[in-house]
C-alpha cells in the first residue's frame, strides 16, 4: 500500500499550469524528485504537503483523501522541510526541534525525551543550546532537518534540503535521509545534484514541464532518454554529465 | 525563568504599593494599611478606595493589556517592531472616542465614549479579521493594518480641525494624551474584564505563534491555521486595546517595549512573552503612573502617554542597543 498517492493531479498557480496530469504512488524509502528549475518540483511537493490546492485529481496519505484531512491528522501523517526555510526568532536548537512535536500534545519530558533523541540522532547535540543564528548554513539545515524528524511522521517531504550546501555538509544531509527512509519512512526529496540523488536514493522520479516523464532505479532514469531531454544534456547512471554528448537544444525547446 | 517570573510578579506588587502612597497627599505604609482597613483617618481611606485603587488598577490592567498584545502581534507579525499601534486599532479606538468627544455624546452619556472608542476597535479588527484568512500573506495583514491605522489618524486630524471651539479641541487633544487620573470601579468594571478576555485570546494563541516563527506553510504542517491564529490574536488585541484606550486615551510604547525588556530572560519564543509582557506592561505603566504624579503639581498636569513616550523612547532605544547580541 502507498503512504501518499497522487492520482491525476493538476496544480495551477495563477491560472498558470504547473503539475499536469501526475500519478505518483509513494512508499518507504529515500525517493528522490529530479528535475530541470521550473518543472514543478517544489509545486509536488507542497501539494502533497496540502499547502497547495489541487485544480484536478486527489492527493491521498495512507489511502485517506488529503482534503478530508484535518491540519493536525496531517501534520500527525506528515512532515515537511521547505526550501531556504525561514527561522524569524533566535530560538534556541532545542526550542527550535521541539516545536515540531509540540502539536503532538505529549508532556515536557516526553517531548524533552524525543528531541534529545532526535538531536544524537542528526549529530547535533552539542548545539543544542546554541541560538540557530549563530549556525553555520549545514548545521542550520541539519536542525531543520531534525525539527521535522522529531514528530516521527510516516512521511517526510523535503524540497532542496542541500541547496546551497557543501558537499560534505550535502552527503551528511542525503546520508541523515537515507537512514530515516531505511527505517521505513517514505522520503520525497528534491534534489538538484544529480550524482548526490544516484548515490543515496533508492527510486528517482523525473518531472519535466510539470510531468513526470521518467520514473524508476537511479541509473536506468538517469541515463534515460526522458532525463536527457529534460536537462538537454546527457547524463551517465551514476548522475554525471557526459560533456561529450551535450545537445544542441534542449529537446522541448 | 522562574527567577525572572518572581522578580516580574514582586516588581507589580512593589510598584501597587508605591502606587498606592504616591500622589499629592502621600500616604505612610502604616497610614496605607489603616486607610485601607478604614481604622485610620477616612479621608486616607477615601483617597486610598476612590482615587488611587482604581487608578492604580487601571494602569497596572491596562499596562497588562498592552504588553501582552504587543507580543502577541510580534510573534503574529514576525516584526519586533509590531506593537498594537502598528493594525490601525489603537488609532481606529482613537478615531471612535474622539468622534463621542465631538458629538457630544461623551458629556451626555456616560458609556458613550468607551463605547465609541471600542466600536472604532472593532471595526478596525472586523476589516483586519477579514483579512487574516490562511491564504493571506500576512505582509497583506500589515499593509491593512498600516492602511487602516492611516485612515483613522486622518480622521480624528479632520474631527479637530472642525472642532467648534478651542475647548472642544483642547478636550479631544488632552484625550488623546492618555490618562487614568479620576477614574472609577465604573471604569475599572468595563476595561479589566474586557483585558482579561484579551489577554485569554492571545495566551491561547501562543503555540500557534510559536510555529509562525518556523513560516506560514511549516506552521500549516505543524497542524496551525494562520487564519484562526490571526483572528485570535485580532480579537484578543481588540479587547486589550479597545478597552484600555476606552477608558485612558491613547498610550504608545509600552506595546512595543514590554516584550522587548522580558526576551532576554524568557527566551524569543513568541508564544512564551505573552505572559510575561503582560507583567512588564503593567509594570511599565504603573512606574508612569507613578512618575506622573511626582511631576505633576498644582498647574502642572502630566498626561500618561506623554510620559510613557518620554521615558519609553530613551528606554527603549537603551534596550535595543544593550540587547544587540539577543539576536544573534
Amino acid at each position: 500500500m502507498s503512504v501518499l498517492r497522487f492520482d491525476h493531479a493538476y496544480v495551477a498557480l495563477r491560472d498558470h499550469p504547473v503539475l499536469h496530469d501526475v500519478s505518483l504512488a509513494l512508499t518507504p524509502g529515500l525517493t528522490g524528485l529530479i528535475g530541470p528549475n521550473g518543472s514543478g518540483k517544489s509545486t509536488l511537493i507542497r501539494a502533497a504537503a496540502g499547502l497547495l490546492p489541487l485544480q484536478k485529481g486527489a492527493v491521498f496519505i495512507q489511502e485517506n483523501d488529503l482534503t478530508a484531512l484535518t491540519l493536525r491528522a496531517r501534520a500527525d501523517t506528515i512532515s515537511y522541510l521547505p526550501q531556504n526555510g525561514p527561522v524569524h526568532w533566535p530560538l534556541r536548537v532545542d526550542e527550535l526541534v521541539a516545536l515540531g512535536c509540540t502539536h503532538l500534545g505529549k508532556s515536557k519530558t516526553e517531548i524533552d525525551e524525543m528531541v534529545a533523541e532526535t538531536l544524537d540522532a542528526c549529530a547535533i547535540a552539542g548545539f543544542a543550546a546554541r541560538s540557530v543564528n549563530t549556525l553555520s548554513g549545514g548545521e542550520r539545515q541539519r536542525v531543520l532537518l531534525a525539527r521535522a524528524l522529531v514528530a516521527n511522521t510516516p512521511v517526510l517531504l523535503a524540497d532542496e534540503p542541500t541547496a546551497a550546501l557543501d558537499p560534505w555538509q550535502q552527503h551528511q544531509i542525503m546520508g541523515l535521509l537515507a537512514n530515516v527512509a531505511a527505517k521505513g519512512k517514505a522520503v520525497l526529496c528534491a534534489v538538484h545534484d544529480l550524482p548526490l540523488a544516484a548515490r543515496y536514493c533508492r527510486r528517482l522520479v523525473l518531472l519535466d514541464g510539470g510531468k513526470i516523464t521518467d520514473d524508476g532505479a537511479p541509473k536506468t532514469v538517469l541515463a534515460g532518454k526522458a532525463a536527457c531531454n529534460a536537462y538537454g544534456l546527457r547524463i551517465s547512471a551514476k548522475g554525471h554529465v557526459d560533456e561529450k554528448g551535450l545537445p544542441e537544444a534542449r529537446a522541448h525547446d | 525563568m522562574r527567577r525572572a517570573t518572581g522578580f516580574l510578579i514582586i516588581a507589580a506588587l512593589t510598584l501597587f504599593i508605591a502606587s498606592m502612597l504616591t500622589g499629592a497627599l502621600w500616604l505612610s505604609p502604616a497610614q496605607f494599611w489603616a486607610a485601607l482597613w478604614h481604622t485610620g483617618d477616612p479621608v486616607h481611606s477615601m483617597i486610598i478606595w476612590h482615587i488611587r485603587l482604581p487608578r492604580t488598577l487601571l494602569a497596572f490592567f491596562i499596562g497588562a493589556g498592552l504588553g501582552a498584545s504587543g507580543a502577541a502581534l510580534q510573534g503574529y507579525l514576525r516584526n519586533p517592531l509590531a506593537d498594537p499601534g502598528i493594525v490601525g486599532i489603537s488609532a481606529s479606538a482613537s478615531l471612535g472616542a474622539v468622534a463621542a468627544l465631538y458629538f457630544g455624546l461623551a458629556a451626555h452619556y456616560f458609556w458613550a465614549l468607551p463605547l465609541a472608542a471600542m466600536g472604532g476597535a472593532g471595526l478596525a479588527a472586523l476589516v483586519l479579521i477579514r483579512l487574516a484568512r490562511d491564504d493571506t500573506p500576512v505582509t497583506h495583514v500589515i499593509l491593512g493594518g498600516v492602511a487602516l491605522s492611516s485612515l483613522a489618524v486622518s480622521l480624528t486630524a479632520l474631527l479637530m480641525n472642525l472642532s467648534p471651539n478651542p475647548w472642544a479641541l483642547s478636550e479631544i487633544a488632552y484625550w488623546l494624551m492618555g490618562s487614568v487620573a479620576d477614574r472609577g470601579f465604573s471604569d475599572l468594571g468595563f476595561a479589566v474584564p474586557l483585558i482579561l478576555v484579551g489577554i485569554t485570546l492571545l495566551w491561547r494563541s501562543g503555540p500557534a505563534l510559536d510555529a509562525l516563527g518556523l513560516g506560514e506553510d511549516t506552521a500549516r504542517t505543524l497542524g496551525v491555521s494562520p487564519g484562526k491564529a490571526g483572528r485570535l490574536v485580532v480579537l484578543g488585541t481588540l479587547c486589550c486595546v479597545g478597552a484600555g484606550v476606552a477608558v485612558s486615551g491613547a498610550i504608545g510604547f509600552v506595546g512595543l517595549a514590554a516584550p522587548h525588556l522580558v526576551r532576554p530572560f524568557f527566551g524569543a519564543m513568541p508564544g512564551r512573552l505573552i505572559l510575561p509582557s503582560a507583567l512588564a506592561g503593567g509594570c511599565l505603566l504603573l512606574l508612569a503612573d507613578i512618575v506622573v504624579r511626582l511631576l505633576s503639581g498644582p498647574g502642572t498636569m502630566l498626561y500618561l502617554g506623554v510620559v510613557t513616550a518620554l521615558l519609553g523612547a530613551p528606554f527603549f532605544l537603551y534596550l535595543i542597543w544593550t540587547q544587540r547580541r539577543v539576536w544573534v
